[in-house]
């Protein structure tokens, strides 16, 4: 049984939606943008992969957005567009059967940090804004996107950094294929915030900004509904590498994922990692470049940034957009987390409705 | 499909560590709640918290280096260890790629994110220190439990606030079940922190000195902290081994209230009752105990009563709660639940609702197992988790019954 996407959305350093996001990633658009003007706080750059000049209240109006941080509104915006893609509807006889899996890092860095500085600045420890309390629980964005959108399904959020993504399609593929649910709003999000930009800097990366949803169904039955699935799924293998992650490692994980659809290095039309950056992602780009000497690699980092939790959200992002015939998905975290896929089929994007 | 038997539990907690004496702990009805020492809580009018006193993580672990890891992957590396242990599971028992573990959190590295907030207000965001950031993602918490057993299946943690374990151990049953597994390490880590205190209290939801669940006069919750392990495994592996089987899990329920950030929803918590049931394959007459997510505070205990008699009527069986005992332990307290089931199955009681003095007149027909732990034969027990963002998670844990294997 496989998956498929039936909608989706992007917001991203090109802006919103899954047009601009194209046409980044054919070099028609930049994607660094000035940040001087975005926070009171002196950031470590002067430029950054941001979404520039977002505004929740523009897209989802004022009401019950009042409290969000911004990487919830990014993620209820592209649930939104990936929703009005799908075509989904949802209403009292199915809200209970469509759910949220989002994935993330460590939810928002700046709300908790933000939260507890409050504990040591106030007059009194517990002048906290308890409006702002639910925020630093890291699952907020999904539990917002089921408020807004009444998704009453299974509703999970997954730690994972760089494999987060791919974390979230495996745990909704298993929770599609055991028919726990008929629909699920998959997603990761990574917001821009002097907290993140620092921490980012503190640890040698140069982080971007992405939040991404996509509709997943079970594509056979998708199908039969008449709605288009933009791109198959063949099952994720998620892993880890004790010790640290290591080439081989990597590759291990990614011939399983190769295994699972039944495919080959030669059939890869396209290859896209995400992780970290170094040496080990030049050896890993080398050797798949060795073993797949048809398939044209992505460096989606260099147009995005490193976007963490979203990586996963970009790389499959990428896929559509340039029609992968057969694209393989691998990423790994520093911890030592592994996980690759396999994308196939992917329909070409002109037609979307977000 | 392969059916999932639990075969051992590690509990790092305020009221034992260890099975022994965490099973104590639940029989005498111990409160491990106490004054907080690990933060400064001057200036608090509340600051009492279900602290792990002296907890040692070089004492317990055997393979990580407790200076690399956070607290709170500590304390779930910790109980993963003790968790396996207990099941007597030997290195040479499983392959490596057949063992995996998920993790369930709300906080993450809480105490962390704490210390580097201290940085940032003391000298700017310039003054962080690297290696507390390379601490932060919250994916540390499984990948602690991964290197500590040297396992090489998924490592993934939950972020699903205070159900995450109960949402942890679902997808564990799931690996197994799906035979990509045959061994899963599965619970929940949480640390207790300032912002945690400060945000419930700011919310009115944090009680002064004792939790007291399902009381008339009940006032709240107080926060805690722990770690939170089962092991899980399918049962023909653990038939092979001749592991020791504590119970069976039947199964389990999961939704969302998509109601309201904090305030729980009647009706979705007991659609996610019978979804449990219906997962498992049991019926509301076959449930003996019901393990209750139970916080304290008025209105969520209230709001779980009735859904429990929503589902059960007017007679539900015996319904407690441990939070009475070990205070909120956020992401660990489902994992705890489920500890506290086995326990129940396996040596035949229940625990008890401490502090708790008068009936509830808004819920009469709920019998809290009041202050006094209870012989009672139990075969079939359902686990309560409910969370901020209205995540509900229920599992269901049973009597292993040889005839049915």
């Amino acid at each position: 049984m496989t998956t498929g996407v039936t909608g989706w959305g992007i917001l991203s350093a090109a802006g919103v939606g899954p047009q601009v996001f194209a046409d980044a990633l054919h070099g028609r658009r930049g994607t660094r943008h000035p940040i001087d003007t975005m926070y009171d706080e002196v950031l470590p750059e002067a430029q950054a992969h941001v979404v520039t000049d977002f505004d929740i209240k523009s897209h989802l109006g004022r009401k019950g957005t009042t409290f969000y941080d911004r990487g919830t509104g990014l993620a209820l915006v592209a649930t939104a567009q990936a929703l009005e893609d799908s075509g989904l509807r949802v209403d009292d006889k199915n809200r209970r059967r469509v759910g949220v899996v989002f994935g993330t890092t460590a939810g928002s860095l700046s709300s908790t940090m933000t939260f507890s500085k409050d504990t040591l600045i106030q007059a009194r420890p517990y002048l906290v804004n308890p409006a702002l309390f639910p925020n630093t629980v890291m699952n907020t964005a999904a539990g917002q996107a089921a408020i807004r959108f009444q998704l009453k399904g299974v509703n999970t959020t997954l730690a994972g950094g760089p494999v987060a993504f791919l974390n979230v399609l495996r745990y909704a593929q298993n929770t599609l294929d055991r028919l726990r649910a008929d629909a699920l709003l998959v997603g990761a999000v990574e917001e821009f915030t002097p907290h993140s930009a620092w921490a980012g800097r503190h640890i040698g990366i140069t982080p971007g900004e992405a939040a991404g949803v996509f509709v997943l169904e079970r594509a056979d039955e998708a199908r039969r509904t008449g709605r288009q699935v933009h791109t198959e799924l063949s099952p994720v293998v998620c892993r880890f590498s004790p010790g640290g992650p290591t080439v081989d490692a990597v590759l291990a994980c990614a011939d399983a994922a190769l295994d699972q659809a039944a495919t080959t290095w030669d059939a890869l039309s396209h290859s896209l990692i995400s992780g970290t950056d170094g040496p080990m992602a030049a050896h890993i780009r080398a050797a798949m470049a060795l073993r797949a000497p048809r398939a044209r690699q992505l460096d989606l980092e260099v147009t995005f940034g490193d976007c963490r939790a979203a990586a996963g959200v970009v790389q499959l992002a990428a896929s559509l957009v340039v029609g992968a015939a057969a694209a393989l998905m691998v990423g790994w975290s520093e911890d030592g987390a592994l996980a690759a896929a396999v994308v196939r089929g992917c329909a070409d994007v002109r037609g979307h409705r977000g | 499909m392969d059916r999932v038997v639990v075969t051992g539990l590690g509990p790092v907690s305020s009221i034992g560590i260890g099975v022994a004496d965490f099973g104590r702990g639940l029989r005498a009805g111990r409160i491990g709640t106490s004054e907080i020492a690990g933060f400064d809580s001057t200036g608090f009018p509340y600051v009492h918290g279900g602290e792990v006193h002296g907890f040692a993580p070089q004492a317990m672990v055997r393979r990580v280096d407790p200076a690399s890891w956070g607290r709170t992957s500590l304390f779930a590396a910790a109980a993963a260890r003790l968790a396996v242990d207990d099941a007597g599971l030997g290195m040479g028992d499983v392959a490596r790629d057949r063992i995996g573990a998920v993790v369930g959190t709300t906080s993450g590295e809480s105490q962390v994110v704490e210390a580097l907030t201290a940085q940032q207000v003391a000298g700017g965001f310039e003054a962080l220190d690297p290696k507390l950031v390379e601490l932060v993602p919250a994916a540390r918490l499984a990948h602690a439990v991964s290197e500590e057993l040297d396992a090489s299946g998924p490592s993934i943690t939950i972020t699903t606030a205070c159900s995450a374990s109960n949402y942890a151990l679902a997808y564990a049953y799931e690996h197994l079940c799906s035979g990509s597994a045959d061994v899963m390490v599965a619970g929940g880590a949480d640390s207790v922190c300032r912002w945690a205190h400060a945000g419930f209290y700011r919310m009115g939801a944090l009680a002064e000195r004792a939790c007291s669940p399902f009381d008339r006069d009940r006032s709240g919750i107080l926060t805690g902290e722990g770690g939170a392990a089962l092991v899980l495994e399918t049962f023909e592996h653990a038939r092979a081994r001749g592991a020791r089987i504590y119970a069976e899990m039947l199964g389990y329920g999961l939704n969302c209230d998509a109601h309201h950030m904090v305030a729980p929803n009647q009706d979705d918590i007991a659609e996610c009752v019978r979804q449990a049931h219906r997962s498992a394959g049991v019926a509301p007459g076959d449930i003996d105990y019901i393990c209750a997510h139970g916080t304290g505070t008025r209105a969520n205990d209230l709001v779980e009563a009735r859904a429990i008699r929503d589902v059960f009527g007017d007679r539900p069986p015996p319904v407690s709660s441990i939070k009475s005992m070990l205070g909120h332990t956020m992401g660990a307290a489902s994992g705890f639940g489920a500890i506290a089931s086995t326990l129940a199955i396996a040596d035949g009681f229940l625990p008890p609702t401490v502090n708790w003095r008068n009936q509830d007149p808004d819920m009469p027909w709920l019998d809290p197992v009041a202050n006094v732990a209870r012989t009672a034969r139990v075969r079939t027990v359902q686990n309560n988790g409910f969370a901020f963002g209205g995540n509900n998670a229920i599992t269901i844990f049973g009597a292993m019954d040889e005839v049915r294997a």
